[in-house]
C-alpha cells in the first residue's frame, strides 16, 4: 500500500527500493515493482468482485401486477398503477412504494415519484417522463415487516411530446 | 513547454506514465463495474464514464488544447509494460501502412454502437474496453513501433482528425538547431554511450521526424521526441487555426494530404459520421428504419442499419463531394480530376464535423455532468463502504436551456471555420477564380449545417428496442 502513495521517477524509486545500481539490479527492481502493481490491482479486483453482487430484487411470496398509463405513452406525466398480493392472492396493504424512472442511455437523470395506496393492495403514483424513448421504471417497495423489494417495469417506445 | 508548472511536468520523462496510471486503474474499475455492477446504464460506471464523460472531455480537450488523451492512453501503458518482457519481431505489412483499416474499424465501431446499443449496455461496454486492451497487446506485441496507434486504433483516428483543429502542436522551436543536429535523436532515440548502445529514450514510434513534421496527423502527443531531443528544441507550440487542413506540403511520416485518399476518407467519415451518430438518437430515425425494414422485408436491425450506414457514409458523400468537385472543375476551370479535387476539398468539412461531434458529445457531457457522483457513491456503497453517503440520484448536470445555446455555438463555429478553410483551399488552388472554386464546397458545408441544425432540433428518443426486437 506504501507504493500507492509514492510515485517517484521510475529509475530513482527502483534504486531506492532495491539499493542496487547495476543494470541487472534495475531489471530485478522493475520486476519487483511490476509484481507489486499486479498484487495491488488483483486485490482491488477481488474487493470489487466480492462487493458487486446484484441485490435480491423480487420475492416469490409477493406478486406484483403493474401498468403504466396512458396509452400510448408520451413524454410527460405518466401514471404507474400497482397491485401487490401475496402468494394466496390476498392484497398487501401498508407498503411504502417509491417510483424511479430511468432511461436506458447513460447520463440521463432519473425521475422520482411516490405511490399512494388507493385501495386494498392497490397503489398509484406519477412520474414525469422527460423525453421519448425506452424507459425502465423501478418500483422500490418496503413492506410492513421491513422486507425490501424492487420491481422493474420496462416501458418501451415512449413517444416524444 | 515554457509555461511554469505544466511545462516542467510535461518535460519530465515519466509524466506520461503518471497520467496513464490513474486512467488504467479507472479502466479496470469500469470493466469490473460493467461486468458485475448494475445492468442499467445510467447506474453503471462503464457506461456513464465511457459514453458521457470520456467522450465529452475528449472533444473539449481536443478543442481547447490537443491530443492529450492519446498522451494519457491507458492501453499504451499496458503495452509498454508488456514490451519489457516480450519484444515485437515483425514489421507491419506494407499493404496495411495506410488508414484504410482504421477507417473501416472506425466505421465498424459506429455501426456496432448503434446495432448493439452500446450506450445502454454496461456489459458490452466493458467487453469493448477489454477487446481494446487485447487488440493493443496482440498487435503491438507482434509488430514493431506504434502500429496500433498509427494504423489501427479507431479512437486514435478520431483524435487525429479532430486535432487537425487543435490550437497546440508538437513542433520544433528553432529549425536551425535541427539542421546542425547530427544524432537525430527525436526519431532514432537516445542511446546509452556504452558498448551496448541501449536505447534510454525512444524516439518517435510513429515515424514523424520533427524537423519535417507538419501538423497533428498521426501525432499522439507521447512527447518521446521532446524527451529524446538533446537540445531541448521540441515542444508544444501554438499554431494558426486551419493550417493543418490547408497546407499541402510534404509531411514527415504522412506524405502530401491531397494525395492521400485514405486520409481524405477519414476526414469524410469523421464529418458525415458526426451527423449519422447524432441521427441515431432522434425520433425520425425510427420511422426511417421501419420504412427500410418494410421496403426490404427485413425485421432484423443489422441490414437496416447497414443500409443507413451505406447511404450516409458512402452514397451521400460520393454524391455531394462528387458534384461539388465536378462543379469546381467546370466553373473554376481547374485541371485536377474529380477524385483528387474531392480529396483536396474534403478536408474542409472537418471543422463542421468537429462542430457536430462537440454539439452531440457536449450535450451528453453537460447534461449528465454530475451523474458519475451518485453512480460512484452507489458502486462504493455496494462494496460495503458507506463513507461517500447515500447516492444523490437527483444530481444530473447543466439544465437543458443552457446546453442548447452551446450546441448551436459549436455548430456555428464549425460552419464558419469550414467556410474559412474551404476559401483558403480555393484561393490556393484557383488564385484567379477562388470564389468559383469556393461556392460548390460552401454549398455542401451549408447543406450539412442545415441538416445538423434540423437534427439538433428533433425530439430525442433513445430506444434500445427496434423493429419489434
Amino acid at each position: 500500500m506504501k507504493l500507492l502513495l509514492f510515485l517517484p521517477p521510475l529509475d530513482e524509486s527502483l534504486t531506492a527500493i532495491v539499493g542496487m545500481r547495476s543494470r541487472r539490479g534495475e531489471k530485478r527492481a522493475r520486476f519487483y515493482l511490476l509484481r507489486q502493481t499486479v498484487l495491488i490491482l488483483a486485490t482491488t479486483v477481488v474487493c470489487l468482485m466480492a462487493g458487486c453482487r446484484k441485490p435480491v430484487t423480487s420475492s416469490a411470496a409477493v406478486v406484483i401486477k403493474s401498468e403504466v398509463m396512458p396509452k400510448p405513452l408520451r413524454a410527460g406525466p405518466a401514471t404507474v398503477a400497482l397491485q401487490l398480493e401475496d402468494s394466496s392472492g390476498k392484497p398487501i396493504s401498508g407498503a411504502h412504494v417509491t417510483l424511479e424512472g430511468d432511461m436506458f442511455h447513460a447520463g440521463m437523470g432519473p425521475v422520482f415519484g411516490e405511490a399512494r395506496e388507493i385501495g386494498s393492495g392497490r397503489y398509484q403514483g406519477d412520474l414525469q417522463l422527460t423525453m421519448g424513448g425506452d424507459w425502465v421504471v423501478l418500483v422500490h417497495i418496503v413492506l410492513q415487516d421491513g422486507q425490501k423489494l424492487e420491481h422493474q417495469i420496462n416501458v418501451n417506445g415512449v413517444l416524444p411530446n | 513547454m515554457r509555461v511554469r508548472g505544466v511545462g516542467r511536468f510535461l518535460q519530465w520523462r515519466h509524466a506520461r506514465t503518471l497520467l496513464q496510471i490513474p486512467l488504467l486503474i479507472l479502466s479496470i474499475v469500469m470493466v469490473l463495474h460493467g461486468l458485475f455492477g448494475p445492468s442499467l446504464a445510467p447506474k453503471n460506471l462503464a457506461t456513464v464514464l465511457t459514453w458521457v464523460h470520456f467522450r465529452g472531455v475528449l472533444v473539449l480537450v481536443l478543442l481547447a488544447a490537443g491530443n492529450f488523451f492519446c498522451l494519457a492512453c491507458p492501453f499504451m501503458l499496458l503495452r509498454n509494460i508488456a514490451r519489457r518482457f516480450f519484444r515485437p519481431r515483425f514489421n507491419w505489412p506494407r499493404a496495411l501502412r495506410n488508414k484504410w483499416l482504421s477507417v473501416g474499424l472506425f466505421a465498424l465501431i459506429l455501426f456496432i454502437y448503434e446495432l448493439f446499443d452500446l450506450w445502454s449496455s454496461p456489459w458490452l461496454t466493458a467487453w469493448l474496453i477489454v477487446a481494446y486492451f487485447v487488440a493493443v497487446l496482440v498487435i503491438d506485441g507482434l509488430f514493431k513501433h506504434a502500429v496500433f496507434c498509427k494504423f489501427v486504433c479507431p479512437i486514435g483516428q478520431f483524435n487525429f482528425a479532430a486535432s487537425l483543429l487543435s490550437p497546440l502542436e508538437v513542433a520544433v522551436r528553432d529549425q536551425s538547431v535541427c539542421t546542425s543536429c547530427k544524432t537525430k535523436d527525436c526519431i532514432r532515440g537516445r542511446r546509452d554511450p556504452g558498448p551496448d548502445l541501449v536505447v534510454v529514450q525512444r524516439g518517435c514510434e510513429l515515424a514523424l521526424f520533427q524537423p519535417l513534421k507538419v501538423g497533428n496527423m498521426d501525432c499522439t502527443f507521447c512527447l518521446d521526441c521532446v524527451h529524446a531531443c538533446p537540445h531541448d528544441n521540441v515542444g508544444l507550440v501554438g499554431r494558426r487555426l486551419g493550417d493543418d487542413l490547408v497546407l499541402d506540403n510534404q509531411r514527415s511520416g504522412i506524405g502530401v494530404f491531397s494525395r492521400r485518399k485514405d486520409l481524405a476518407a477519414l476526414a469524410v467519415l469523421f464529418s458525415f459520421g458526426a451527423l449519422l451518430n447524432a441521427f441515431g438518437m432522434v425520433s425520425p430515425v425510427y420511422a426511417v428504419e421501419e420504412w427500410i425494414g418494410r421496403l426490404f422485408h427485413v425485421s432484423h436491425e443489422a441490414p437496416v442499419l447497414g443500409t443507413l450506414f451505406t447511404f450516409f457514409l458512402v452514397i451521400e458523400p460520393a454524391i455531394l463531394l462528387g458534384l461539388a468537385a465536378w462543379l469546381t472543375q467546370k466553373w473554376a476551370m481547374q485541371t485536377r480530376l474529380i477524385i483528387p479535387t474531392a480529396v483536396r476539398y474534403g478536408y474542409g468539412l472537418v471543422p463542421l464535423g468537429f462542430g457536430m461531434w462537440l454539439a452531440h458529445y457536449g450535450f451528453h457531457f453537460f447534461t449528465g455532468l454530475l451523474t458519475f457522483i451518485p453512480v460512484t457513491q452507489n458502486a462504493i456503497a455496494s462494496v460495503g463502504w458507506q463513507f461517500l453517503g447515500p447516492p444523490r440520484w437527483t444530481w444530473t448536470g447543466v439544465p437543458l436551456q443552457f446546453v442548447r445555446p452551446l450546441e448551436m455555438m459549436f455548430l456555428g463555429l464549425g460552419l464558419v471555420v469550414s467556410l474559412i478553410v474551404t476559401y483558403r483551399l480555393a484561393r490556393e488552388d484557383s488564385p484567379r477564380t477562388p470564389f468559383r472554386a469556393f461556392v460548390p464546397w460552401a454549398a455542401v458545408s451549408i447543406l450539412l449545417s442545415i441538416a445538423a441544425l434540423w437534427l439538433l432540433h428533433q425530439p430525442m428518443e433513445m430506444r434500445a428496442t427496434l423493429l419489434g426486437g
